[in-house]
């Protein structure tokens, strides 16, 4: 699959949310982060959420890993997506 | 002592997840070869212990019973000698025990009978006791095996023997004493014709090779070879031969503890040649050394002397060598077996005598000797009566001039036998008083005290359980065994503290004892052994049905048997749960989580576990509750958390550990909201101050939390929140601990895995309450530190260590500094300064003093300047502003340059010059100190070419916004540079010892300008990552790093080797020095070592910590990037970077969130 499925499913089928959680100036990020404690508590996390805010889908960076296949970022997107479209 | 403590819990848990079926000692008999009838044959029986445990050596000076062979059929077998093994001596303030561990072999050597022939069958049955450090099992079984009996050698009949032979007979030469040493006579004898070969020979003969399997506790001191005859074959050629019988002679030490006899065997391999080849032989050999007591015969008469009966009682001399040291005799006892109402209780007293004294025995006066026995008068028999004392067999020793004594050797046991009154029961001491004479060539008498404290406990269990109902107590039921060292130790160490036999009071207690002379143990133990592999001690609280309501087996380390048993004993505390302060949750249909399970209908919410209970309440009172009872809506509230730690049973106190514990491992406390009850969380979880605790054990820093000890929570309350109750709770866990050991939180021992307690609060929102009522996070048992929640707490735990280790780095670097061209030619003028000054009448304390104070002075105010200049422009850090990392870089690229040579960096002249004038001035003003100050100040501009880039380096690292950082670095970097001047200012002579100016110094300014490079490459990447906010540079990536760092020490090794040469330098590298030569391999090692990096290999802490991260390729970046001809850059997506304002398109689109949490950095 190209690269460009992502981008284009990122920009049509979410909205998007980046949280800046070393921003010097702006704490809130920080505190969304406290919020969702993702699992392993390192950036970057990507995560898809409901409108209500509850997590549907994950994805971690593990340390031990330093790069993700665009398979796994891509079965992740579909997941979320899937789930949340169960959840209409 | 902290042991591994906080890890105790996991170690506990071992047996409960481990616990083995039927562990058992296997025994299986080794045949090996025939026996010959009428010489001796040797079986060895293999014994197997589990893993963990031990056997017990037969000479065991402990508790434990060693192994025991019986044997039921020999068939005409005579025994004649066990061989053991060496065992484990371990031994400990309590007792000493001889341990056999793993798999380990007891050889039985028979005699066979002369008419043997056949098969000869062997069996028997083997007893075992064996233990681990908390218990012990008995292992019986039964083996049998069959020896065939062979014709007499007939493998090796001497007739047979192939030429050329050699033959070794070995002896002892006489005998000796303990503790001097033994000579052994080897004698090599061989066939006529051939020779054999000395040690050291310079030809190519190799002379026997012995070797010695057993050697009986002696040691090799030394041995001696005769003289050989050197055979010159031709010229440089000679060979030392013996062609005849000849005797090597070794010299052992025999240890001053060994006993009559020792064996020794040998093993040699011996090439026997004659002209023509050359044969190896193994030949082995045997001795026996026979040991007499220690004697010393020119003593005799001061012995003599010296000798009283301690009977008379009377006021004894006492000898005394001169300015020496009285000798004293160790005395202390110990029950061999706890007394039982009706039975008898045996008491060991042990006497260790120094080494090479004796006692006597007492039978010796009677027998004609001088020598009076030990005495021991019990002052307090604790309701015992002494029925019999054993003896233990005395030596008798002959004198040629004086009678014989019988005697006693350095360590003797005599044993104490009181039996018990058949209504004993409780408490008893036991205590004594000792007197003797003791022994070497002179005598000397000793005297003391010693005592025991023991319980009688019930024998009976059925008595026992009937005075259990009647008195209305439980039963506590003591399984031990007689021969049990655990058990002992638990009796010794543990009953006896006051609070355990407080609690003892509470109890009918009955001790079962393993013991041949108790049938009722095996049917007991049958019945309520707690495992089938379980050992003794088991400790089992009955009810008066004798029914176990809870039992323990030791299973922890020693220290901490005493909590874990006075636990057990004051049993469950029957606490009601810590009620909600809320008092009325039925008015409280806010955000009232229903009850789902029945067992917690009781108000506690689901998914909690409970409230604190029993090892909990141990360690700590613990109080949820809000700073107020009511609060306005729109308010602000505190939550707190309380945790009153409380003290040990030995009064020390209790501690918690700080989340932010630098520990690998202790257990946090750690606080967690589950439920806020409508209130908006506000901020994180704040704990109090933490105390600094090295653990030199465990070897690393924690974080004590002590007193009372308050986390709190800051929530406020909605303006809009109805009125009512709310109630807000979640979970704790950890682990408290003394110095000895922690225990987890835990509810109870079957839910170990998950160890927490809930806590629950309530407040009420009302109109009439508080505006707000915030409080902030302490504790009473002070602190050093104030902890903040930090976003990265690790760089927070690690600063303090990293800047004392910064400035030592910094430190070392001044010193260094010295060495370079602009400082150490004029050091020598410098040193020369204050000698004149010396000369003159002033001080040249003072006048150095002056002008190391100066040179710090400098620095130290130029690193004030640069952080303050630095902190003005807003550069709180430096890692986030790309202007201040660019400017560094540029920096160190200019200061890189000129220490390659391409120009010199230097202070504006008029600045060297005003001083330069200033002094001579102060010259010639006769104001020396002032010259002092002014030559200072100049040294410190002067030398700024070489000592500026390297100060710039660690102003650099230090310029994290404080202030204080790099003004600490400053003045450390120039104490470095002025203490070896001061120094030297005051031992001139210490001068001709610096080395000597050269060349070398401007290689050292070639090998810094190569390490500028690599800094500046580095401050180039991070500028890129701060500019373009994103979180790993692409242009100055990871990897363009790397390879410069790899290309810069690789052309530093290849500089200092001496290939190239730079502008500045002015001689040719002709030869070059050995620290040159490991320095250039440490960089050649360096750049090689970066080169896997560049193929994106990771490297260890501290580079990776220098190093920047790699460019996420391969992840959505790349991915992005690498559109068919069109740019993809996911900084062109619609990113929400608020997001409440996220949140609220994704409900109006009706769209998932697609969160990513990243980082500037």
């Amino acid at each position: 699959m190209p690269e460009p499925a992502i981008f284009e499913s990122l920009r049509d089928d979410f909205v998007l949310i980046a949280q800046y959680t070393d921003d010097q100036d702006d704490d809130k990020p920080a505190q969304v982060f406290q919020r969702y404690k993702p699992k392993g508590g390192s950036i970057p996390v990507y995560m898809v959420l409901d409108t209500d805010g509850r997590v549907l889908a994950e994805l971690g960076w593990p340390a031990d890993k330093p790069n993700m296949t665009k398979e796994e970022y891509l079965a992740f997107m579909k997941e979320g997506l899937a789930k949340f479209r169960a959840l209409k | 002592m902290r042991s591994a403590a906080c890890l105790i819990l996991i170690a506990a848990l071992a047996p409960v997840l481990c616990a083995q079926e039927g562990l058992s000692v296997e025994v299986k008999p080794i045949v090996e070869g025939k026996a010959e009838p009428g010489k001796e044959y040797t079986l060895n029986l293999e014994f197997t212990v589990p893993d963990g445990y031990h056997a017990y050596h037969k000479d065991n000076p402990g508790y434990s019973q060693p192994v025991k062979v019986t044997w039921k059929e020999l068939s005409g077998l005579e025994l004649i000698k066990e061989t053991w093994p060496e065992p484990k001596k371990h031994k400990d303030d309590f007792s000493e025990e001889w341990e056999l561990s793993g798999v380990f072999k007891i050889g039985y050597t028979f005699k066979v009978p002369a008419d043997a022939k056949g098969k000869l069958t062997v069996s028997g049955k083997h007893e075992t006791q064996f233990c681990d450090e908390n218990g012990c099992m008995q292992s019986e079984s039964e083996f049998s095996t069959t020896i065939e009996v062979g014709a007499a050698t007939p493998e090796t009949p001497p007739a047979k023997e192939e030429l050329p032979v050699v033959k070794i007979s070995a002896a002892f030469d006489g005998d000796v004493t303990p503790g001097s040493d033994a000579t052994l006579k080897v004698t090599y004898s061989f066939t006529k014709g051939y020779h054999l070969y000395a040690k050291d020979n310079p030809g190519f003969g190799l002379a026997p090779e012995v070797e010695f399997p057993e050697l009986s506790g002696l040691k090799l001191k030394d041995q001696k070879w005769p003289e050989a005859k050197k055979h010159e074959i031709e010229a440089d050629w000679i060979e030392w031969e013996y062609q005849d019988t000849f005797t090597v002679t070794y010299t052992f030490s025999v240890p001053k503890d060994s006993k009559s006899e020792l064996a020794l065997a040998g093993k040699a391999e011996v090439q026997i040649c004659d002209e023509d080849a050359c044969h190896m032989r193994t030949v082995e050999f045997k001795a026996t050394l026979k040991v007499k007591p220690a004697k010393d015969e020119g003593a005799r008469n001061t012995r003599r002397d010296g000798l009283m009966s301690v009977a008379a009682g009377a006021p004894l001399p006492m000898l005394l060598q001169e300015g020496g040291v009285k000798p004293t005799a160790k005395v202390s006892a110990r029950l061999k077996a706890p007394g039982q109402p009706g039975g008898k209780l045996k008491m060991d007293v042990i006497f260790t005598l120094p080494s090479g004294f004796h006692a006597y025995h007492k039978d010796n006066e009677a027998q004609g000797g001088s020598g009076g026995p030990p005495k021991i008068e019990f002052t307090e028999l604790g309701g015992f009566t002494l029925s019999e004392v054993i003896w233990p067999e005395g030596t008798k020793v002959d004198y040629p001039d004086s009678p014989s004594e019988l005697e006693l050797p350095e360590r003797f046991t005599l044993t104490y036998i009181f039996d018990v009154a058949p209504d004993a029961y409780g408490p008893a001491h036991l205590k004594a008083k000792y007197s003797l004479v003791i022994c070497d060539e002179a005598c000397y008498f000793d005297s003391g005290e010693f005592d025991v404290h023991t319980h009688v406990f019930h024998g009976d269990f059925d008595k026992a359980l009937a005075r259990s109902i009647k008195e209305d107590k439980p039963l506590l039921v003591d399984f031990n065994g007689l021969n049990c060292g655990p058990c002992r130790r638990m009796e010794a160490t543990v009953f006896v503290l006051p609070e355990v036999e407080e609690l003892f009071e509470d109890y009918v207690i009955v001790s079962i004892m393993n013991d041949i002379n108790n049938p009722t143990y095996d049917a007991l133990w049958e019945k309520y052994k707690p495992s089938p592999s379980a050992g003794v001690p088991y400790y089992a609280v009955m009810d008066h049905d004798a029914k176990v309501v809870r039992g323990i087996a030791s299973t922890l380390p020693a220290e901490k048997r005493g909590h874990e048993f006075i636990d057990f004993l004051k049993g469950p505390q029957e606490q009601p749960p810590v009620q909600p302060t809320v008092d009325a949750p039925t008015d409280a249909p806010v955000a009232q989580p229903e009850p789902s399970n029945p067992a917690e209908s009781s108000g506690w919410p689901e998914g909690l576990y409970g409230p604190p209970t029993e090892p909990v309440q141990q360690g700590f009172d613990f109080e949820a509750r809000f700073s107020t009872d009511k609060i306005k809506p729109g308010g602000e509230v505190t939550l707190e958390l309380h945790f009153k730690l409380k003290k040990n049973p030995a009064g020390e106190p209790y501690h918690l550990h700080h989340p932010q514990t630098p520990s690998k491992f202790c257990v946090p406390l750690d606080v967690t909201l589950k439920e806020s009850g409508g209130l908006e969380p506000v901020g994180e979880w704040e704990y109090p101050a933490w105390t600094e605790h090295y653990d030199d054990v465990l070897d690393e820093m924690n974080y004590y939390m002590l007193g009372e000890v308050v986390v709190v929570h800051k929530f406020k309350v909605p303006a809009d929140a109805k009125p009512g109750a709310i109630r807000a709770y979640g979970l704790v866990s950890g682990q408290y601990c003394d110095d000895k050991g922690c225990i987890q939180f835990n509810r109870d021992k079957a839910d170990m895995l998950d160890r927490k307690f809930g806590w629950v609060a309530g407040i009420e929102v009302s109109a009439e309450g508080a505006d707000n009522a915030t409080t902030s996070a302490s504790s009473t048992g002070g602190g050093g530190k104030v902890s903040k929640p930090e976003v990265e707490p690790e760089t927070e735990s690690g600063a303090p260590d990293g800047i004392i280790w910064f400035l030592l780095a910094a430190f070392g670097a001044g010193i260094i500094t010295l060495l370079t061209p602009c400082v150490l030619p004029v050091l020598p003028l410098t040193i020369g300064f204050f000698v004149s000054q010396h000369d003159k009448g002033k001080s040249s304390l003072l006048t150095a003093f002056i002008y190391c104070t100066c040179i710090v002075a400098t620095f130290t105010l130029f690193g004030l300047i640069t952080s303050i200049a630095l902190g003005a422009t807003g550069a709180q850090n430096i890692a986030t502003n790309g202007y201040v990392n660019v400017l560094l870089g540029v920096m160190f690229l200019v200061f890189a340059l000129s220490f390659l040579g391409l120009f010199e960096l230097r202070v504006p002249t008029f600045m060297t010059q005003w001083f330069n004038k200033k002094q001579i001035d102060a010259q010639k003003e006769g104001h020396g100190y002032a010259k002092a100050f002014f030559s200072g100040a100049a040294f410190s501009l002067i030398s700024f070419s070489c000592t500026g880039p390297i100060a710039g380096t660690f102003l650099a690292q230090a310029a994290t916004g404080s202030v204080w950082v790099p003004t600490a670095a400053m003045m450390a970097f120039s104490s470095g540079m002025a203490l070896p001047i001061f120094v030297m200012g005051q031992f001139p002579s210490l001068m001709k010892k610096m080395p000597k100016s050269g060349g070398w110094m401007n290689a050292m300014k070639v090998v810094f300008g190569f390490i500028e490079i690599g800094l500046a490459v580095m401050y180039f990447s991070a500028a890129e990552q701060a500019f373009r906010s994103i979180e790993a540079a692409e242009w100055v990536s990871r990897y363009v790093v790397i390879s410069v760092w790899a290309a810069s020490s690789l052309a530093c090794a290849v500089y200092l080797f001496g290939f190239f040469r730079m502008p500045h330098d002015h001689e040719e590298t002709k030869q070059i020095g050995v620290v040159r030569s490991i320095i250039a391999i440490a960089f050649l090692a360096f750049g090689i070592y970066m080169v896997p990096g560049m193929f994106g290999a990771k490297y260890g802490n501290v580079l990776e910590g220098i190093l920047p991260p790699p460019p996420r390729e391969g992840g959505i970046q790349l991915a992005l990037g690498n559109g068919e001809g069109k740019k993809y850059d996911h900084h062109d997506l619609p990113w929400n970077k608020d997001f409440e304002a996220g949140m609220a398109e994704a409900k109006a689109k009706n769209k998932p969130v697609f969160l990513d949490f990243t980082g500037f950095n």
